[in-house]
C-alpha cells in the first residue's frame, strides 16, 4: 500500500530549469527576430556567408490569383494581404517585376529596391480580349439583347467577348421585341456629354479665339478633372496628374525616398530626376543648381506626372472607376488605361481597341460608343 | 469576537484589516491611497504609452511589441507545461484511495466546519451541495455545518435555510442555520461579512460548549454552488497530516466550474474553463499562491487573525494575506490537487451570461485591492525578509498588470504602429513583417490552446442525454475563443476594476446569480 501519491508536485529545481530555458531562447529569439523584421538575412548561398540587407516590394492588385515574377522567376512565396502581396527578401538594386494571369494583359516595371525598405506598385491587368455587355434598343421577351443590323454591314463588338447573350438580326420588325430602358439612358448619357469633342478640337478653338483677341495662346488648359485630391488636366496635348492634398498623403510613385544626382536618373528614369528638380524650382529654388541641392540625399516628391499618350491624340480622358493611380485615356485606335507611376516606363493597356469612339463614365461604368452600338466595357475577367 | 488579546501581535494593528484608503488618516491614507491608484495607473499608463509610442516612435514600438510576443510564447509554453502536468496530478489524485491513504494518521479528533455563505440561491443549488457533502467518504459525524444566511436576503431565504437543517442535521455532527444582520457598522454586504459572523456563532455555539479545539478544526469555507468529489476530507486530512507547519496553512482544491457545463453557451465555457485552468497551473507554483474561492484552513489560524475581512470585496484572497502577515511571513498554501466542482457562470440568455461574467471578473479582478493592502503592509511589516516582500510585490504587480494589458496589447495595439506610425515606418520592411511576424507567434502560441482542448474534454461531467455527441466537437474547438475572452472578460474586467480603484469609486460585493437545472 502506498503511504503517498506517487505524481509528486512539480519540483522547484524543474521549474527553474524550464524558466532558464525559456529565458534562453527568448535572448536568442528577440535579436534574432529584430534584425529579421528589419530586413537582416544571412547569405546561406554565396560564397562569403555574410549578413545581407534585402527590401522588399508590394504590389496591389485587383486579380484573385496573380502570377508574380521577379527577375524572370516566379515568386510563390509571397505574403497574401487583403488585395496586395508582399514579396520579401529582395537584394538591393533594380528589379523586373511582372504580374501575369490568365486572359489578362501583362503588368511589368523596373523598381529599385532598397535594404530595409519596401518599394510600393499598383498593377493592373485588363482583359486580353476586351469584354462588353451590348446593350441594344430592344430585347426578346427572355432578355436577350437584339442587335438589328443591316446585310453586309460589321457585325458590332467582333473584337470583344459578351458577358450575355446577343441576336444580330436583319429584321426591322419590333413588334415581338421589348424596348430597353437601359439603352434609351445610356443614348441619353451620350447625347449630353461632351466627350465626342476631341482634345485637338478644343485646342484649336481656343487658340481661334485667343487669336481673335490678339493674343497668342501656347498652353490651354480645357479640360480639368478632379477627384481624391489628385487633377488631371491637358496641356500642351498631354494629360498630366497634380497631387493636391497634403504632402503627408502623397501617393509613393510621386516621391523618391533618397534623391541622388548618381543614382537616381539611373533607377527612376531622367524624366523622374527631372520631374523633382522642376518641381523644386517651381517650389522656390531660383535657379538650377539650387533646386539640385535642395532635393540631393532627401526624401523629395513631384507635385506633377505628365501620362504617357503613346505618341497619339488624346480625345477624352478621366480617372479610371475607383482608382486615383489610373487614367482611362481615349486615343486614335482605342480605349487605353494607363498608370500615373511613371517610376521606369507607364503601363499601357488596352481597355477596348476601335477608332472613332466614344466613352461616357458614369456612376463607375464605363460605357463606349462604337459607331452606334453601345456597350458597357469591363475592366476585368470576372465581372 | 471579544478581545484582541487572542490575536497574533500583528493582527492587533489598527489597520490590520484596512480596506480602502478612507478607514486610515493622515499620512497612512495618503499612502495607501497612492497605492489604490498605482495599478490602475501602470495599465493605462502602457495602454495608452504603446498608442503614443506607436505614433511618435514607431520602430520603438514595433521593437517592444515583438519582444512582447516572444514572451508571451514562451509565457503559454511555460505556462502550458505547469497545465499538464497538474492535470496529469489531479488525475492521479483522483484515482488514489485516501481512505487508504490516511489510514496511517490518528485524525479521528479532528473536526471539520463547513461554511456555506449563503444569500438568494435557489434551494436546489443548496440541496446539491449538501448532498454532495453527504456523500464524502467521511464520517458525518466529524462534520459540522453551517448554513450562513443573509439576514437582508429575506424570509425565502430563512424558508430553504429551515428545510436544509431539516432535511439534513441528522446527517452530520451538527448543522447550524447563522443569519448574518444587515446592518453591521463597517461592513459591506458580502461573503466575507457573513463567512465572519458564521464562524464566530460556530466557535461560541459548538466548539467552546463542546469543547472542540480550534487546532483540531478545520474549516472549509464553501461557495454555496460547491459540489464536493468524494473524498474531498481524506485528501484534506492527508495533506493536513503530512503539511510542514499544518496550523499555518491553507489548502486549496482546484475549483473545476463544471456543475453546469453543458448548458453554458461557449463562451461562457471557455471561461470558466480558463479559470479552472489558471487555477492549475498556480497548483504547481505554491510559493505564487493565494486562497481563492472555495478552501480550508484551520480554525485556529482564522481565530488568530479574527476570521475573514468584513469590508471588502475579495475576502478569499485576503484571508491568506492575512494570514502571511499575522503569522510573519510564515505561512504557506498547500495545493490539494484535487477538484471541487462549481458552476460556470450561466444566465438564462446568452447576453445576460456575458453580462455576469463580466461583473463575475470584475469582482475576481477587483483582488487588485490584495495588492494595495500587500503593499501597505510590506512597509510596515519588517519581519518578512525585505528580498522576500521584494519578490512578492513584483509578482503581485506583473500579475495584475500583465491581466489587464498583456491581452490588450497582443490582439489590438499589436498592430497600432502599422496605423499609427509614421510615413517614414511605413515604407520599411518592419512595418511590414510586424504584423506578418506578431501573428506567426500567436499562431505558435495558440497550440497551448490545443492542450487546454484537450485536458477540458477530461474535466466533463457526464454527458446528459439530452445532448448530442457533436457537442464534444464543439467543446474541443471553442478554444479559439480565447483571444476574445481573453479581452472582453479578463483585461477590459480588470482595466474597469482597476479604474474604480484608481478613482476611489469603491466597488462592493456582486452575488453571481446562480443558474443550474436540477438534473445535474
Amino acid at each position: 500500500m502506498i503511504s503517498r501519491p506517487t505524481v509528486e508536485p512539480l519540483p522547484r529545481s524543474h521549474r527553474r530549469h524550464i524558466f532558464w530555458l525559456c529565458l534562453v531562447i527568448f535572448c536568442v529569439a528577440l535579436p534574432s527576430l529584430w534584425f529579421y523584421t528589419t530586413g537582416y538575412r544571412f547569405e546561406w548561398n554565396g560564397k562569403d556567408h555574410t549578413i545581407v540587407g534585402v527590401g522588399g516590394l508590394y504590389i496591389s492588385t485587383d486579380m484573385s490569383s496573380p502570377h508574380f515574377f521577379v527577375d524572370e522567376a516566379e515568386v510563390t512565396n509571397f505574403r497574401l494581404f487583403r488585395k496586395a502581396s508582399y514579396i520579401q527578401n529582395l537584394i538591393e538594386g533594380k528589379h523586373s517585376v511582372h504580374v501575369q494571369g490568365d486572359g489578362v494583359q501583362t503588368w511589368t516595371k523596373d523598381l529599385p529596391i532598397n535594404s530595409y525598405i519596401v518599394t510600393e506598385a499598383f498593377s493592373f491587368n485588363l482583359p486580353i480580349v476586351p469584354r462588353v455587355r451590348p446593350i441594344t434598343p430592344y430585347t426578346t421577351s427572355t432578355g436577350t439583347a437584339v442587335f438589328q443590323i443591316t446585310n453586309g454591314s460589321p457585325i458590332p463588338f467582333a473584337r470583344a467577348t459578351t458577358t450575355v447573350a446577343v441576336i444580330a438580326t436583319t429584321t426591322k420588325a419590333t413588334t415581338t421585341l421589348i424596348a430597353d430602358t437601359e439603352y434609351t439612358f445610356v443614348k441619353s448619357l451620350f447625347a449630353s456629354t461632351t466627350a465626342s469633342t476631341t482634345l485637338a478640337q478644343k485646342i484649336v478653338k481656343t487658340v481661334e479665339q485667343g487669336l481673335r483677341n490678339g493674343e497668342v495662346a501656347t498652353t490651354t488648359a480645357t479640360t480639368t478633372k478632379e477627384w481624391r485630391n489628385v487633377r488631371l488636366y491637358e496641356g500642351d496635348g498631354d494629360v498630366y496628374a497634380t497631387w493636391l492634398g497634403s504632402a503627408d498623403k502623397i501617393p509613393y510613385y510621386y516621391c523618391v525616398d533618397t534623391v541622388s544626382a548618381t543614382t537616381t536618373a539611373s533607377e527612376y528614369g531622367t524624366h523622374v530626376y527631372a520631374g523633382l528638380i522642376d518641381s523644386a524650382m517651381r517650389q522656390g529654388s531660383t535657379t538650377r543648381s539650387a533646386a539640385v541641392a535642395s532635393i540631393e540625399g532627401q526624401h523629395a516628391c513631384r507635385d506633377r506626372i505628365r501620362v504617357d499618350r503613346k505618341w497619339q491624340q488624346v480625345h477624352w480622358f478621366d480617372f479610371y472607376p475607383n482608382s486615383t493611380d489610373l487614367v482611362l485615356m481615349l486615343l486614335d485606335d482605342g480605349l487605353y488605361v494607363v498608370e500615373i507611376d511613371d517610376r521606369s516606363w507607364q503601363n499601357t493597356q488596352l481597355l477596348y481597341g476601335g477608332t472613332d469612339l466614344k466613352v461616357v463614365l458614369d456612376g463607375g461604368r464605363i460605357y463606349v460608343n462604337d459607331h452606334g452600338y453601345y456597350a458597357e466595357v469591363f475592366t476585368s475577367l470576372t465581372q | 469576537m471579544d478581545t484582541k488579546e487572542v490575536l497574533l501581535p500583528y493582527a492587533r494593528r489598527f489597520d490590520f484589516k484596512v480596506g480602502r484608503a478612507t478607514e486610515l488618516t493622515g499620512k497612512r491614507r495618503r499612502f495607501y491611497r497612492a497605492l489604490e491608484i498605482l495599478p490602475g495607473l501602470a495599465s493605462w499608463t502602457t495602454v495608452i504609452g504603446v498608442l503614443i509610442l506607436s505614433n511618435y516612435a514607431p520602430f520603438f514600438a514595433a521593437y517592444f511589441i515583438i519582444g512582447f510576443s516572444i514572451y508571451w510564447v514562451l509565457k503559454t509554453a511555460f505556462l502550458s507545461y505547469h497545465l499538464r502536468y497538474n492535470w496529469k496530478r489531479l488525475r492521479h489524485h483522483l484515482s488514489l484511495n485516501w481512505a487508504d491513504l490516511i489510514e496511517r494518521f490518528e485524525y479521528g479528533h479532528i473536526y471539520h466546519v463547513v461554511i456555506l455563505p449563503f444569500s438568494t440561491e435557489p434551494e436546489h443549488i443548496v440541496d446539491e451541495t449538501i448532498t454532495s457533502l453527504a456523500k464524502t467518504h467521511y464520517d458525518k459525524k466529524n462534520i459540522i455545518v453551517v448554513l450562513g444566511t443573509e439576514e437582508r436576503a429575506g424570509a425565502d431565504a430563512a424558508h430553504i435555510a429551515a428545510k436544509m437543517k431539516e432535511k439534513w442535521q441528522s446527517t452530520f455532527g451538527n448543522f447550524l442555520v447563522t443569519v448574518h444582520p444587515g446592518d453591521i457598522a463597517g461592513e459591506i454586504a458580502g461573503k466575507g461579512s457573513n463567512a465572519t459572523w458564521a464562524a464566530e456563532k460556530v466557535r461560541t455555539e459548538i466548539l467552546d460548549p463542546h469543547g472542540i479545539r480550534y487546532n483540531h478544526t478545520l474549516v472549509s469555507i464553501f461557495d454555496i454552488d460547491t459540489v464536493l468529489y468524494p473524498d474531498y476530507f481524506n485528501c484534506l486530512i492527508w495533506h493536513f497530516m503530512t503539511a510542514r507547519r499544518p496550523l499555518k496553512s491553507s489548502f486549496q482544491p482546484v475549483p473545476i466550474f463544471n456543475n453546469n457545463i453543458w448548458e453554458a453557451p461557449a463562451v461562457a465555457r471557455v471561461v470558466a474553463m480558463s479559470s479552472t485552468f489558471w487555477e492549475m497551473v498556480q497548483q504547481e507554483r505554491p510559493e505564487r499562491m493565494a486562497t481563492f474561492s472555495s478552501h480550508s484552513v484551520s480554525f485556529q489560524a482564522l481565530y488568530e487573525v479574527g476570521y475573514w475581512q468584513t469590508n471588502m470585496v475579495s475576502e478569499d484572497s485576503r484571508i491568506f494575506w492575512n494570514l502571511y502577515l499575522a503569522n510573519d511571513g510564515e505561512y504557506d498554501v498547500i495545493p490539494l490537487s484535487y477538484p471541487v466542482s462549481m458552476d460556470a457562470n450561466v444566465a438564462p440568455t446568452l447576453f445576460g451570461t456575458m453580462r455576469n461574467i463580466y461583473k463575475q471578473h470584475r469582482r475576481w479582478t477587483y483582488g487588485v485591492e490584495n495588492f494595495v493592502y500587500v503593499a501597505y503592509h510590506f512597509t510596515q511589516q519588517k519581519k518578512i525578509p525585505l528580498k522576500t516582500r521584494v519578490g512578492i510585490l513584483l509578482q503581485q504587480a506583473e500579475g495584475y498588470w500583465s491581466l489587464v494589458t498583456n491581452p490588450i496589447m497582443l490582439f489590438v495595439l499589436g498592430w497600432a504602429p502599422i496605423f499609427l506610425g509614421t510615413k517614414q515606418f511605413h515604407h520599411t520592411v518592419l512595418s511590414y513583417n510586424l504584423p506578418i511576424i506578431v501573428r506567426d507567434l500567436l499562431m505558435i502560441a495558440m497550440f497551448g490552446l490545443v492542450v487546454s482542448s484537450i485536458i477540458s474534454l477530461t474535466l466533463l461531467p457526464q454527458r446528459p442525454k439530452d445532448k448530442g455527441r457533436w457537442l464534444y466537437i464543439v467543446l474541443a474547438i471553442q478554444w479559439i475563443l480565447v483571444p476574445i475572452t481573453m479581452i472582453v472578460f479578463s483585461a477590459l474586467p480588470g482595466l474597469d476594476a482597476q479604474t474604480r480603484l484608481m478613482l476611489g469609486k469603491y466597488m462592493g460585493f456582486w452575488v453571481t446569480p446562480k443558474n443550474r437545472s436540477t438534473t445535474t
